[in-house]
This record gives structure tokens, sequence and C-alpha cells, in this order.
């Protein structure tokens, strides 16, 4: 059976998909990265090794704002932007979507697509108040599983209103409304109510959303985010099954019509990589160079804007 | 004797005016001393001099002058005005004297001069030319006839020096689209779009993936006519080629996607960039607003060209 590897490196979580050449999902991990992208990786595909054997891997994309990194350690034939990858699965799922929000762990994007094409699209900039890290550490202040603020949200009777412009000024509007005695359920549909607001006015306005929406990336899990777009949009939002993982599956469909894979093969997951990095202080430019080693040797090394040190001596 | 040594940052209007001013004080007897291209340190150094709310041009643009001050007699930062009647450059433009100077200690003497355009030439000239004259000890009349010769100008090209091939940024950018390429016009003002550091290097990556950047730089007819299909006149200078040249690109047929450039911050681009987006593009081509900041990674700047380009090749699985 001909198989394809889809890697979606994000700054929170590290996504990995199996697909066979009709885009059926045959694996799937979705792990905390925890600021060690190539651990996430390698022990996602000791994972997938061990659950289903030695698969002849026949291409491999790799998308997220790590997807160069994975690059580097898997051997890629694509290295696609999430925007393409997220829009080729939602339509690979559902042909007529016409719109799709993703909300990930640290940034959010909103896609506009007509005819099976993305036509517009906008990410949030260097503000991460709308996206899942600001829902987690509000819910850890609030002593409550991200699991659980969903829930919560959908059982409040009158949700407070909290302010969703800035994380910082969330926080103390939060804290003001338990102090005047507001109850937990309504304070978290507030803080639902007031990420979608912020997602609406930084990346919807003047865009124009119609259905079907494909609800996709992590923050699809909560459904007190769900009916809080729902109410504010009067449209339904879908989320697919396979939510967290639609740009990994994308990034994969992608890698479907490669010739021969790049693929470094298995091995990689047991190799002794790490990473190291040195400002280079040959020109006043000084980038920061990363290196990936496997013992002592360099095996990839990016992130110099005169591309010098980029190649490696073999 | 020793030529005075004229120090002039490469930031904000040095990106549009600068050769001129080079010219100006090379033929009134002095040197002229440029900061390099902004790079890392620059952009921290005026970082490290700025409060808070200035915006990413500004900033680089006080680096400029950090790196300038000690090794140069005179630091040259004109008050630019206006270029034109009935419009304004940014307050922070206007002020940029001021602000240099409340933001950094140590300055060697600030050379402001101011230009503003305002009833008739002669007027714009003589104000312009009077500190000049003074500072170089010069006469009135021999500072005036360089600044007739080199500065007042603004009527014939807006931005003059981006239409002479030999200005050193412009290697590689198309000044009109190539048929058969994807051809993408980025827009926006030339001190980010020129300032090879704080744009990313946007032009070579945008060649790098396969497209051709085009930069189209409107003359006078042309902001006049953009300016006619708006609603209203825009007040701020280069605030109007900017959307002229939004106009000229939604209008060329050769241009497949307008990308506009702009700094996170900025007050006039919040107006413009709306209006580009409401009232010019109305045949709805790809159009996309690239906001830098000082957060900004190249990661982020790449993945949105990257993105852009894909959905104008209508890339599919």
């Amino acid at each position: 059976m001909e198989v394809f590897l889809g890697i979606d490196v994000g700054s929170v979580t590290t996504k990995v998909v199996l697909i066979d050449h009709e885009g059926a999902v045959l694996w799937s991990s979705y792990k905390k990265t925890q600021g060690q992208p190539i651990r996430a990786l390698q022990s996602a595909f000791a994972a997938l090794r061990r659950d289903m054997g030695d698969v002849e891997i026949k291409g491999v994309g790799t998308t997220g704002s790590g997807r160069k990194l994975a690059d580097h350690i898997a051997g890629a034939d694509q290295v696609k932007n999430e925007i393409t990858a997220h829009a080729v699965s939602a339509i690979h799922f559902i042909p007529n979507v016409r719109t799709i929000v993703e909300i990930g762990g640290q940034d959010s994007k909103l896609i506009l697509i007509r005819n099976r094409v993305v036509t517009d699209f906008s990410m949030n900039t260097v503000c991460a108040a709308g996206t899942g890290s600001f829902l987690e550490h509000q819910a850890a202040r609030l002593g409550i599983g991200i699991g659980e603020l969903g829930g919560l949200a959908l059982s409040a009777s009158s949700p407070a209103r909290i302010a969703g412009r800035c994380t910082v000024f969330a926080e103390s509007d939060m804290i003001h409304k338990q102090q005047m005695g507001h109850n937990l359920e309504d304070i978290v549909a507030g803080l639902c109510d007031a990420l979608v607001r912020n997602y609406l006015n930084n990346l919807a306005r003047g865009k124009e959303i119609i259905g079907p929406v494909i609800f996709q990336g992590g923050v699809a899990a909560n459904p007190g985010i769900k009916a809080a777009f729902e109410r504010e949009l009067g449209l339904e939002f879908i989320v697919p099954e396979r939510y967290p993982v639609m740009g990994a599956i994308g990034a994969a469909l992608l890698a479907r019509n490669t010739g021969k894979t790049r693929f470094k093969g298995w091995s990689v997951a047991e190799q002794e990589l790490s990473t190291s990095s040195f400002y280079c202080s040959d020109c006043p430019n000084s980038c920061g160079v990363i290196e990936i080693n496997d013992s002592d040797r360099v095996i990839a090394r990016w992130g110099d804007s005169c591309g010098k040190w980029g190649k490696l001596e073999e | 004797m020793r030529h005075l040594n004229i120090g002039i940052p490469r930031g904000l209007l040095f990106h549009s005016y600068g050769e001129a001013w080079k010219l100006f004080f090379r033929e009134l007897g002095c040197e002229v001393t440029v900061s390099p291209e902004t790079n890392a340190d620059i952009l921290k150094e005026g970082i490290r001099h700025t409060v808070g709310d200035l915006c990413l041009p500004v900033k680089t643009f006080l680096g400029h002058a950090a790196v300038l001050k000690d090794n140069i007699d005179v630091l040259f930062i004109p008050r630019y005005v206006s270029v034109e009647q009935e419009s304004y450059m940014c307050p922070k433009m206007i002020g940029l004297p001021d602000v240099t100077r409340a933001c950094m200690v140590n300055l060697p003497p600030v050379l402001d001069p101011m230009f503003h355009v305002k009833l008739n030439k002669e007027q714009t000239v003589r104000e312009f030319v009077k500190p000049v004259a003074k500072f170089l000890s010069l006469s009135p009349a021999a500072v005036s006839a360089a600044c007739e010769r080199h500065l007042n100008r603004h009527e014939e090209a807006p931005a003059g020096q981006h239409r002479q091939a030999e200005h050193p940024l412009n290697e590689g950018v198309g000044r009109s689209a190539v048929p058969g390429r994807m051809n993408i016009s980025v827009i926006g003002r030339p001190y980010l779009l020129f300032d090879r550091h704080l744009s990313k290097n946007l032009f070579h990556f945008i060649k790098k993936l396969g497209a051709n950047p085009v930069y189209l730089n409107p003359d006078r007819a042309e902001i006049r006519e953009a300016m006619a299909v708006i609603p209203k006149w825009v007040y701020w200078d280069m605030g109007k080629e900017v959307v002229a040249a939004a106009h000229m690109s939604f209008k060329d047929e050769r241009i497949d996607g307008v990308v506009n450039v702009c700094s996170a911050t900025c007050g006039p681009d919040s107006f413009t960039g709306d209006l580009i987006r409401k009232r010019l593009n109305q045949r709805n081509k790809p159009y996309m607003s690239l906001s830098l900041d000082e957060h900004t990674s190249d990661v982020g700047i790449q993945t949105r060209l990257e993105a852009f380009i894909d959905m104008i090749a209508k890339v599919t699985a």
C-alpha cells in the first residue's frame, strides 16, 4: 500500500499523520511540542512505527512554523505554508467549504474558499490573545482543565462581558468579574465570547464569511468557542473529525504527487539529535544560525540570510 | 580647509530624497556621510533610544542617527512638512528633529531646515535655505540655487530617485509587469520597501518563490487619476502615492496580486489601507496587507507570501 506522511510542527503542538493515496487517515498523533520539536517528532515517529510497523513511505509533506526543521529532520518532498495545507485538507473532506476558521496554539487563520480555491486569507499578527495559549493560560488561572472549559461555558446562563483585546486586560477583567461575584460558568463563557470577538476583529474585518464554515485546529475541541462563533455569526460551524491534525493531512495530501521521496527513513527516530545555535559575527546582521547535530556531526544548518552557513561540507 | 561633514541617517525620507540631499550638500562644498544599510545592530540601537509607541521606521531612523552622531560635524534632519499643497507628512516626520533631540543625548548640532510647500515655490525655498545658509556661512543665493537644482522638484516626481535606474536598492525590482510571469505588485512607503532589513528582503523572497516583484512608482498624473476614483483627496503625502500605486496595480491586467507593506502602528497607513481594500479593489484582485514591526519574524512574512502566491497559482492537492 502507498502511504504518505504529513508533519505539522506548530508552536505548541506537533502533529503527524499517515494517509493512503485516497487521503484516508491511517494513523495520527497530536502531542505537545513542549519547546522540543525534534524530540516531539522523534517520539511520534517511534509511536507510528510501533503501531504500524515499517511502512514504506512514498512521500512526505511538512507544514507549520517548524516546517523547515521538520524537513531537515525527516526529509520532505513538500514544505508548505499552513494556509495552503489547511485549505487543501478542508477541501478534501468538505469540497463545498467556503470558510475555514483555524485556531491553533499561537496563531489563528481565516481562509476564504470559493469554488475549491483559496480566494483570500488572513493570519493574526504578533498578538496571541485570541489563540489556544490564551485559553489554556486562563483555564489554568481559574484552576480548571482546558478540556472542561467548553462544557462549563455551555452551561452559563449570562456570560460575563470580558475584554478580549489583550491577554493582560482580559486577565485583570476576569479577576474583577470574579471579585464582583460572577460565577465560574459565566466567566468562562465570557472568555469564549472575548476570544471570538478578538478573532473577528483581527482577522475577519471586511471579509465575507459564508457557510459552509469549517472550524479546525486545536481550539475547535472547545464547544464553548464553537457556540460563541455560531451565536456571533449566525452560521453553523462544522468541526471535522480530524480537526486537530488537518494541517498535517493537507501536507500529506500535497506530497502524494511527488516522484521519488526524500524521506530519510525511520532511523531518524533513534538518532541522537541535538540543536545548537550561534550568532554569526561576520557582518553586522548578526544572524542567528541554527544547527542540528547527529552526535558531533552537523546534519543541517540554517537561519543565515546570506546562505553561507547553509551549505554543509560533506 | 577641512570640509564640513554632514551626517545623513539612512532612514525615513532618505529613501525618497536622499540622493538629492547628497547632491545638494556636495554642491555646497560639504562632505556627506550616510549611515550604512539597516542591520540588526542599528535597529537595536534605535529601539534602545526610543519610547515604546514610536513606529518601527522612526525607531530605525534613530538607530541610524545613533551610529552616525560621533563621526560627523552636523546631523541633517530636515523637517519635511509637505511636498505638495493640501497634503501633509505624518506628524512623526514633521517632528522628527524634535523627536531625535528628545530621545538622544550628546548629539552634534542638528541642521533641521523646514520643507513646507505653502503658497509658492519662492517661499518654500526661502524657508528651507535660511538656516542652511546661516549654518554653512554661505550666501542665501548660492544655497537657493542648489536647492532649486536638486530639491525643489517634487512637482515633477513625488519620490524622484526611485525613477532613477541607478538607485542602489532597485536591483532586480521590476518597474512594470513581465508578460507570462506571475507579477506581484509591492506597494508601500519607500522607507519600508527599500530597507532590506525591515522589509525582510521581501523582493528577493518573492523572486525566490518564482514570481516577479513589481514596484510601481506613480507620477503626478497617475496620482491625480487615482485621487479622482476615491471619494476624498488623500491628505497624506506618500500615503497618496501608495493609494495611487494600488490603483494602478488593480487596473493593470498583467498584475496578478498586490501586497501592501505597512508598519504595524502607522496611523496614515491604517487609513489608506482601508481605502485601498474597500474602494479601489473593485475587481477583487488578490490583495494582502503585510504589517511589519520589530517582532516580525522572517518566517511570518514568508508564510504569508508563500500562501499568497499559492493562492494566485490556485495550488490544490
